[in-house]
């Protein structure tokens, strides 16, 4: 059979480059897949590589972390050797313990004098048990008393170079062991040093204040923690197991589900696609398939010219969509991790997935061409030789119907299933879905179309009417490419919806960061007004609000931070220790309908009150500055009226103490949403004074720009001797977790864009499957122009039919796929909107694009 | 395995014909739509005979020509093709048996249009078995016999009608089928370039092959050593 082979693949390889167009279209709508989906497994490899490296980021390689009570602090805080003591008794033998405390307000002098006052951590970053806390850019951490590590951005400022110098902490003298770096790369003032030793003991009485201790743990293999973890509670601490790093993992998940759901979405759209585009090739083939049987030639041959050609267009367009793919990734990946905040490091090219991907796709489009050459081989040849399609009888279509009724049963029923089970099923369950819904709601369309070809009765302009006709005409055509459309806008609705309900369950879920237009600064010292007007010249800034400062009050020799009630607080038990799981403050937030962990109170004047939270009537404003109302600047979950209440702690356990209970004021033009750093209530200072509240730490002030605020320059802007000692904050910190949230818009962007090219693709492909006609029409008198716009209304119809349809079909599997996964759903409408103007815009232009500019009567079709 | 088909005519000596049809029926369509395009036709053709199939237009020429190949099945009667009962014959026999028996010429798009002009006249004589480079030189033999050696390397969508009809006749001659089923070969034609094409399906049948032409040209019907007319599907001139 080798002469038929041969025959084959000269066939199968002409009919691939004598109609390019064509070629490079199906070849289009198998990369597209391919590429797109190469890619979201390369982004989501790398991404998922950086997933482990997160988690050293918070729990180095320890199994977890050990910590007292909140806000707790221990007299022993110096001493971790004592502290151990006191902890044994509560841990099985052989548990390994790195020490940990955060070091607040210490002051480092460089060798030249230079000299900063930051926070820090008392931990031997050497110990083997916290592996990957941070990046070590120079030099090695030393477990060695009197050996200090420091970051980058502390180093510079007290003028360090290199590992080996020294600086000193009160009288003592360190040795820089290494420059380190966090893992996202914030230019954070900090510093490490390892605790126990004399000269750290002596370092960290000198410093404004220390954190609660706590440890990170290894347990011994076989260690029974569930019995552990009560023991520990009992005794006042609570274990936070490093796989308990909710929010890490939830994104991981969030990541993986996303993924997943796009996946199956790419593999529901491949399928569709390229049946439809092997149909319009098929079609293209009858004649010669005819002629071929005519001369003799076995039907082998036939099929496999067209089979041949199949792989031939399957191969080329995997392997692009792979090298396209694997381009987008590295181009992508970078830009998507800076906007997540993270460093995903290398770009993983998940190889085996693309492979995997590009062999679906070859099966597919082996499969794709088999069938439909197949059913045309089993029609006479002379039927074949007459090119057109036959017409198929009223049973037939009733079969459809009855089909298609079926589809939508088991649509219908699907997603019962969806809705009453959970899990992995769903997914699938939510392709079948929508995959259903798309082939019924076309297949009902098309035989109710058919029954009703008559279109001289619609009241339509005469282009509109012939576009319907046309399409009538060729109800097989249309149901193909309707479907195959659909699916694309079902899959792009899946992936906006998922998309954007995953960033709004982040964005429920997880503390927002600063306005994008905002920087925090903590001064050293009170700015004046002039000071903050040089300030605001100098960055451009609209505005910087009087400085304000945290509320406390004073009780036995501490300062006890005073917050806002809100029904967070109900999460605290009456030992101090939060009612959900292991002391775990994440459950506690979600919890709560305020949505405000640990808020606090501000003390600011009217002026810092109105940048902070909006501006007041004269009536509010001057309540306020009396001190007979509160001011809301984070209004989520705050009524009418707030109790100022101090969080204490007493030998005999946790008492709220309340303070005062003030209306609270609204301001107009208030912000919508909660901002970490700002304190949710402000009082003024009469205020304050009349509840006893003093004000307490640094003075921090709110500057507003028009455009992102850079850090230097605001840094550079302020006083000569402020300098040193203020830091300035443009955003939260590494807010991993909000990572599909800050990705949500690039996601939608490029599920807009993508959805644009295959419309594209299909469109030029239906267009050039119909040149013949367009030609004759020219032959029989129609201008270019009317043609084109026969042509753009034909695909625009197509495409409003098909994303109609598929838009609504994909908000149903996205329902159904996010009931499983316990989501919140949020459908970004105008995403949503955007995309079916796009693919209507795109159909249009390409439809008219397409059509033959010359009349020509048929020849060699 | 290919199965040859003997290409020797029948059993019965040379006067036996290369084609025989026997009250052959052909109905198409059910109830409402039932229509009977041959209705009890009995008809031979002969080797080195050129015949004139006419009719009116819709009386059943084209679906004769399409049954005597096999391209069709006959609804009842029997079919003879150089001994062979095409009647018996499943569509991959008949594929078998058109490849090494009949050769077509259709009025229009009779090439394949990915293929050159070579290589649609090299097709049917590899599909019968010969070797390449042999198909080659009888295909180029057989291009300078219908005047287009020029244009071997062309494609089909570059030559003009009549050339595309040349192509096809050589194409046929090449393979020396003893049966060539030409349905309207001049249809699509101005008369120079018909003239052209009857000269050359002479010359074929010069060559000893039954060469069956269905046609509404009266050059072609003048030309023909033997007339047949049908109407309404039954033959009613010329037939056995
Ligand atoms: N596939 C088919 N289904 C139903 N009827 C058919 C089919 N093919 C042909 N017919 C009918 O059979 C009859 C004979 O058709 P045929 O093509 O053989 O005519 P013809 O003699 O070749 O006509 P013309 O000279 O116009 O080519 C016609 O009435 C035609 O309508
Ligand atoms: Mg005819």
């Amino acid at each position: 059979m080798n002469r038929n082979r041969r025959l084959a693949w000269i066939l199968g390889w002409r009919l691939a480059s004598r109609s390019r167009l064509r070629t490079l279209l199906v070849c289009l709508a198998i990369a597209l897949p391919v590429a797109a989906g190469t890619g979201v497994a390369a982004v989501t490899a790398t991404a998922r590589v950086s997933m482990p490296e997160a988690e050293a980021g918070v729990f180095g390689s320890a199994d977890g972390r050990l910590t007292t009570l909140p806000g707790e602090r221990s007299a022993d805080a110096t001493a971790p050797a004592r502290l151990a003591e006191q902890l044994k008794p509560s841990l099985p033998g052989d548990t390994r313990l790195a020490y940990d405390i955060d070091v607040l307000g210490l002051t480092i002098r460089g060798p030249e004098g230079r000299q900063s006052t930051v926070d820090g951590r008392a931990v031997d970053l050497a110990d083997p048990l916290i592996d990957g806390l941070y990046r070590v850019d120079q030099g090695a951490p030393s477990a060695q008393d009197g050996t200090i590590v420091l970051s980058a951005a502390l180093a510079d400022a007290v003028g360090i170079t290199k590992t080996g110098q020294s600086v000193s902490i009160g009288s003592g003298q360190f040795t820089v062991s290494a420059l380190v770096a966090d893992r996202f790369d914030l230019k954070h003032r900090l510093f490490a040093l390892p605790p126990g030793g004399p000269k750290a003991t002596a370092a960290l009485t000198s410093a404004k204040g220390l954190g609660s201790p706590r440890w990170f743990v290894t347990w011994p293999p076989h260690a029974d923690l569930p019995t552990v973890s009560g023991k520990l509670k009992s005794a006042g601490y609570a274990y936070v197991p490093s796989s308990q790093a909710a929010a890490l993992s939830e994104q991981g998940d969030a990541m993986d589900s996303t993924a997943l759901l796009v996946g199956l979405g790419l593999l529901a759209e491949t399928v569709l696609l390229v049946t439809a585009a092997f149909a319009v090739v098929v079609r293209s083939q009858r004649r010669h398939m005819g002629l071929l049987a005519a001369l003799g030639a076995p039907a082998k041959v036939t099929a496999s010219f067209l089979r041949t050609h199949a792989l031939f267009v399957a191969v080329i367009g995997s392997l692009a969509g792979i090298a396209v793919g694997q381009v987008v990734a590295r181009v992508a990946a970078p830009v998507l991790a800076e906007r997540a905040g993270a460093d995903w490091g290398p770009v993983d090219g998940a190889w085996t997935t693309s492979l995997v991907l590009a062999a679906i796709a070859v099966a597919v489009t082996a499969l794709a061409s088999v069938l439909p050459s197949r059913a045309a081989l089993r029609e006479d040849p002379t039927a074949l030789l007459k090119a057109v399609p036959p017409v198929h009888s009223t049973r037939r279509l009733r079969l459809r119907t009855a089909a298609a009724g079926t589809l939508v049963a088991a649509a219908v029923a699907g997603l019962g299933a969806v809705v009453i089970n959970a899990g992995a099923l769903t997914a699938v369950l939510g392709v079948i879905v929508f995959a259903a819904g798309i082939t019924a709601t076309a297949l009902v369309l098309s035989s109710f179309a058919t029954n009703k070809a008559n279109t001289a009765y619609l009241p339509l302009p005469t282009v509109l009417r012939s576009a319907v006709r046309s399409l009538l005409a060729f109800p097989v055509r249309a149901i193909t490419t309707v479907i195959a459309l659909g699916v694309v806008a079902a899959v792009s609705t899946t992936v906006l919806i998922a998309s954007a309900s995953v960033a709004h369950k982040q964005r429920e879920d997880y503390l927002p960061e600063l306005p994008d237009t905002s920087a925090l600064i903590v001064s050293s010292r009170p700015l004046t007004t002039t000071e903050r007007g040089a300030l605001r010249s100098s960055t451009g800034a609209s505005e910087v609000s009087t400085g304000y400062q945290r509320a406390a009050i004073a009780r036995d020799g501490k300062q006890l931070p005073v917050s806002p009630r809100t029904d967070f607080l109900d999460c605290i038990d009456d030992r101090g220790l939060l009612k959900y799981g292991n002391n775990d403050w994440q459950p506690c937030y979600l919890a709560s309908e305020s949505h405000i962990p640990f808020p606090t109170v501000g003390i600011a004047d009217s002026g810092g009150a109105e940048a902070l939270a909006g501006t007041m009537t004269d009536e509010q404003r001057q309540r306020y500055e009396s001190g007979q109302a509160a001011v809301a600047v984070t209004p989520v979950g705050l009524t009418n009226e707030v109790s100022l209440v101090a969080m204490g702690r007493k030998p005999d356990g946790f008492v709220l103490e309340n303070t005062a209970t003030l209306p609270l004021i609204h301001p107009s033009s208030a912000r919508e949403t909660e901002y970490q750093q700002l304190p949710a209530v402000l009082v003024s200072q009469a205020g304050a004074r009349e509840s006893g509240i003093i004000p307490v730490g640094s003075p921090t002030y709110l500057l507003n720009a028009d455009g992102k605020p850079v850090q230097q320059d605001i840094l550079r802007a302020l006083p000569v001797d402020a300098q040193a000692d203020s830091t300035v904050a443009v955003e939260s910190g590494p807010s991993v977790v909000g990572a599909v949230a800050r990705l949500q818009p690039a996601v939608a962007a490029i599920s807009v864009l993508t959805t644009m090219l295959i419309v594209a693709a299909m469109v030029s492909l239906w267009t050039s499957d119909l040149r013949g006609e367009y030609q004759m029409l020219g032959a029989v008198g129609a201008t270019a122009w009317w043609r084109r716009r026969l042509a753009s209304s034909m695909s625009g119809l197509l495409i409003v039919i098909s994303c109609v349809a598929g838009t609504l079909w994909g908000i149903a599997a996205s329902i159904a796929f996010l009931t499983g996964m316990d989501t919140g759903i949020a459908v970004p409408v105008g995403w949503l909107a955007i995309t079916v103007v796009a693919a209507a815009i795109t159909a249009a232009v390409m439809g008219g694009a397409v059509v033959p500019r010359h009349a020509r009567a048929q020849r060699q079709a | 395995m290919r199965t040859a088909v003997s290409t020797t005519p029948g059993a019965g000596g040379p006067d036996e014909p290369v084609l025989r049809l026997e009250g052959v029926h052909k109905v198409y369509g059910t109830g409402e739509t039932r229509h009977v395009a041959l209705d009890g036709v009995t008809v031979d053709f002969h080797a080195a005979r050129l015949t004139a199939l006419v009719g009116h237009s819709g009386s059943g020429k084209s679906t004769l020509l399409n049954i005597s190949g096999g391209l069709e099945q006959a609804t009842s009667g029997t079919i003879t093709l150089a001994g062979h009962v095409l009647t018996k014959m499943g569509p991959a026999e008949l594929t078998r048996t058109r490849a090494s028996l009949v050769s077509y010429v259709f009025q229009e798009y009779n090439l394949i249009r990915t293929m050159t002009v070579l290589e649609n006249v090299c097709l049917p004589l590899e599909l019968s078995g010969m070797a390449r480079a042999e198909a080659r030189r009888r295909a180029a033999t057989a291009l300078e016999r219908t005047g287009v050696p020029r244009h071997t390397r062309k494609f089909p969508d570059q030559l003009s009608g009549g050339e595309q009809q040349r192509v096809a006749i050589a194409r046929a001659i090449a393979d020396q089928r003893p049966l060539v089923l030409a349905d309207e070969p001049t249809g699509a034609l101005d008369s120079a370039n018909g003239e052209r094409v009857i000269e050359l399906l002479r010359e074929v049948t010069a060559g000893g092959v039954a060469c069956v032409i269905a046609t509404h040209n009266p050059e072609v019907t003048a030309a023909a050593d033997h007339i047949v007319r049908i109407q309404d599907g039954r033959v009613v001139e010329g037939g056995a």
